[in-house]
């Protein structure tokens, strides 16, 4: 096991490498700069020589060797730069945003795993009966209906006094208060749990024809116990490989649940820091985010082997 | 283990019910909550160049003299009064006394309460002069004062023309008189402790001397200010504090002003303007804005240079009315006058475009394409807008009506700003935004030797501009100005597409908000008054 995490652990030192230069020449190949970007129209009010000023200013005059090499140097020393436009660290926005982002993706896992298995669990058990079918619909519902349309939805139906109940605060945040994040949550695990659901399904009906669960059954283990015990212990590793990606995808695909809610997130620096050319504060989050993927991608391969047995010895 | 779950759910959504109740009146005074969206950049007034953090700053940071939005006056702000010599060249300011600076804790103060004195203003004005645009990006302040170049040069300790005789004067001088020297005056009060002692982190703990003091920010959740308790104007603000409150979604936003989350609506989402005018009648204020939208030509080269006619043409040809009175339900005005916003002085020019088929026809026909024949087709460059969405295919079919074929080039915004300037686009989508009803604020930006991305550059108004720019006399500047843009409008380097309007939902129980047409964020939030008996239970 030692040896399995550590050979693992090597790996994600060229995958980072890759990643960097990726970004790097990405982030270098985007046209135009950071001050026409954030003044669009009224960029015509800066006299010239600021605009040229800046831009000097921030080394974006420098050759593309020079900036790489400045560029891996920042990495190595763990420097994630200053953005240009909103006169921070980098470091400080992601230790800003990355708790709520957080807090966003596990309300949202939440939602999706109390959703999602049971569901699954239930479709294959009730396989080609009416409440199998009515699940899959809904999953196939879940999987199709758009974030932006099922969070209006929610915002109408459940904030509304003049539409419906107002439940829950339209959108906003507010440390260590729940409830703006029931909706966004309730949200964002609706879209995942309808795979989840959809492969917790299929991944039990595979087992449920396996031998090892006619044993059980011939051993008279009750119901529940092989359905919980056996059948859904082997069918966890699709599951957990869906979860991992899922985990990514709430990384990065939560940009539009968090503009929809005003939650400050790490997907609300991203999409202002592009539209602005804000290299550093795009290469920062980018490069955390890859690197908290890589790391998702660590525990599952490890939580497979925690699961599975057969892959440990490998 | 599904009890359990079940209950903290429950739990959950009765906590939510008792914390989702709008808060609306509170014992300590009222907290405007105000939308803004992007959230401030920073709160750096040496650096600010965007709206957003100008919608902040303005209520934390205060110059010499404040404009009043509406009216376009001065009125004193740290300055109580001030004398311009008679040759325009000298500003006497006298200073108000015992203004105190935030007491935020951001900055230390040797001796508790500190006021605001002369050296605190020429420490911020040296600040401002530098080569290092990091730190100030506001050349413009202080351009025309006597002794600037030898100070951004590193030749001179202090700026020769600027002189604090007391603590409670100071005197300006200017190289040559400069009309709108007062309006650029940028220079905050700002203590030397703090820009001593902050360094890189000012533009997070804005300490001022303005109605309101800064408490804390979330980004792209909120900026808290509470009211100054010291503020020198007896009996303002009458607000307890201002929370900006950042939401970047239209929809969400008309949401929580429904739900009395927030108090104004300054976007509304498109295609619903009319409903929420309907929806929310008493609440809805408009008034007319100064930004002008327009399509550009591209005057110093390429076809349309040497194509006046086409220009005139296609100006035409072009529906406003259709677009904007109609399609886009009211949203701004259709542009049937001249270049300039219609609330400013000259902005009736002798040449106007309106809507004229026929005799954009004829036109082309003196030009010698009758019917758009031996036109080249033509490539209209606009960037992703909402607000213009609509403009761009009634153009393009007027423009079939008379023959003419014109594709639209769709570009991101950022890569579209850099684009424009390049000689492969003679045809683009643009708009500008002046900050005051004065004809210098668009003209000097965009026809004053090229510098929109038209390059349109016309000696004869060049000098009439720079003319106006030393005329004092109100009349005969604005005579010099109707003659520019005679000249502009004659030469049709744009197709004006349409003037903004300034519209805008408040809460019936706020009163005394008035901003000006350059944008809601002139108004002056100390003035907002709340009438408590309207406020709901």
């Amino acid at each position: 096991m030692t040896t399995y995490i550590l050979r693992r652990l090597i790996q994600v030192v060229p995958t980072m490498l890759g990643i960097f230069t990726v970004l790097f020449i990405l982030a270098y190949l985007m046209p135009s700069d950071p001050l026409r970007a954030v003044l669009g129209e009224q960029y015509r009010r800066l006299p010239p020589e600021v605009v040229e000023g800046i831009r000097e200013e921030l080394g974006l005059n420098d050759s593309f060797g020079e900036r790489y090499v400045t560029f891996l140097g920042q990495m190595a020393r763990g420097d994630l730069g200053r953005s240009y436009i909103l006169e921070q660290d980098v470091a400080d926005i992601i230790a800003y945003r990355f708790p709520r982002t957080l807090q966003l993706m596990a309300g949202g896992l939440f939602v999706a795993l109390i959703i999602g298995i049971p569901a699954g669990i239930i479709a294959a058990e009730k396989q080609y009966t009416w409440i199998d079918h009515a699940l899959m619909v809904l999953s196939l519902l879940g999987v199709s209906i758009p974030i932006f349309w099922l969070a209006l939805l929610a915002q109408l139906t459940l904030t509304q006094s003049r539409y419906g109940i107002a439940l829950f605060p339209v959108a906003g945040y507010e440390d260590g208060n729940l409830s703006h994040l029931i909706l966004p949550a309730l949200v964002l695990g609706t879209n995942l749990s309808a795979t989840l659901a959809r492969v917790t399904r299929s991944a039990m009906l595979e087992v449920r024809g396996q031998d090892f669960i006619v044993t059980a059954h011939a051993k008279g283990l009750a119901r529940r116990v092989v359905l919980l015990r056996h059948q859904l212990r082997n069918a966890l590793i699709p599951i957990i490989t869906i979860v991992g990606l899922d985990i990514g995808y709430l990384l990065g695909g939560s940009v539009v649940t968090e503009t929809i809610f005003n939650w400050p997130g790490l997907g609300r620096a991203v999409v202002p820091a592009i539209e602005r050319r804000d290299t550093p504060v795009i290469i920062g989050i980018l490069v955390f985010g890859a690197f908290l993927f890589v790391i998702i991608n660590l525990i599952t391969d490890l939580v497979y082997a925690l699961v599975n047995p057969r892959i440990r010895y490998q | 283990m599904l009890r359990y779950v079940s209950r903290m759910l429950v739990l959950i959504l009765v906590a939510s019910l008792v914390l989702a109740v709008p808060l609306a009146a509170q014992d300590e005074g009222y907290v405007l909550r105000y939308p803004i969206s992007p959230d401030p950049e920073h709160l750096n007034p040496f650096t600010a160049t965007t709206i957003a953090i100008g919608t902040v700053m303005r209520n934390i940071y205060e110059n010499l003299l404040g404009l009043d939005a509406p009216t376009g006056e001065f009125y004193p702000q740290l300055a109580e009064s001030w004398e311009i010599s008679d040759d325009q060249l000298t500003y006497t300011f006298n200073l108000r006394q015992g203004v105190l600076f935030h007491d935020t804790g951001a900055v230390e103060f040797a001796d508790g309460d500190r006021e605001f004195k002369s050296s605190d203003w020429v420490c911020a004005a040296q600040h401002s002069v530098t080569e290092d645009e990091t730190q100030s990006a506001h050349p413009e302040w202080l351009e025309s004062v006597v002794g600037y170049e030898e100070f951004l040069a590193g030749e001179a300790e202090a700026i020769a023309g600027i002189e604090a005789p007391d603590d409670y004067t100071l005197s300006i001088t200017l190289t040559t008189p400069n009309r709108l020297f007062l309006t650029t005056l940028g220079v905050p009060g700002i203590p030397c402790e703090a820009i001593e002692q902050l360094g890189e982190d000012l533009g997070t703990n804005p300490v001022g001397t303005g109605p309101f003091q800064f408490v804390e920010w979330q980004r792209d959740n909120f900026v808290q200010l509470d009211a100054n308790p010291d503020y020198y104007e007896e009996g303002k603000p009458t607000l307890a504090g201002v929370r900006f409150i950042n939401v970047p979604d239209a929809n969400t936003a008309l949401l929580q002003y429904r739900e009395n989350q927030l108090d104004f609506l300054f976007g509304f989402p498109t295609g619903q303007r009319l409903a929420i005018m309907e929806e929310f009648d008493a609440e809805y204020n408009e008034i007319p804005g100064l930004n002008v939208r327009y399509f550009g030509f591209k005057m110093d080269q390429g076809f349309f240079a040497e194509n006046p006619l086409v220009r005139q043409a296609f100006s035409h040809a072009f529906n406003r009315e259709l677009v904007w009175d109609e399609l886009m339900e009211g949203a701004r005005f259709p542009a049937t006058l001249g270049y300039l916003p219609p609330s400013m002085p000259a902005s009736t020019p002798a040449n106007i475009y309106e809507y004229n088929p026929e005799r954009a026809a004829e036109l082309l026909v003196e030009a010698g394409f009758p019917n758009g024949e031996g036109l080249p087709e033509f490539s209209l460059w606009v960037f992703s807008s909402a607000a213009d969405e609509l403009s761009l295919p009634v153009l393009q079919e007027d423009l079939r009506q008379l023959g003419v074929t014109l594709n639209i080039e769709l570009e991101d915004a950022t890569t579209y700003w850099d684009h424009i300037g390049e000689d492969d686009v003679l045809m683009f989508l643009s708009g500008w935004s002046a900050g005051l009803e004065d004809p210098s604020d668009v003209f000097n930006f965009l026809f004053l030797e090229a510098r929109d991305d038209t390059a349109y550059d016309n000696p004869e108004v060049n000098d009439l501009l720079r003319q106006a720019m030393s005329e004092y006399d109100e009349a005969a500047r604005n005579e010099l100005y109707q003659q520019a843009h005679d000249l502009i409008t004659a030469d049709a380097p744009w197709i004006v597409s349409a003037y903004s309007k300034v519209s805008w939902l408040q809460k019936d129980w706020l009163e005394n908000f008035n901003p000006g047409g350059g944008g809601t964020y002139t108004a002056r939030l100390a003035d907002v008054i709340v009438n408590s008996d309207m406020l709901p239970e």
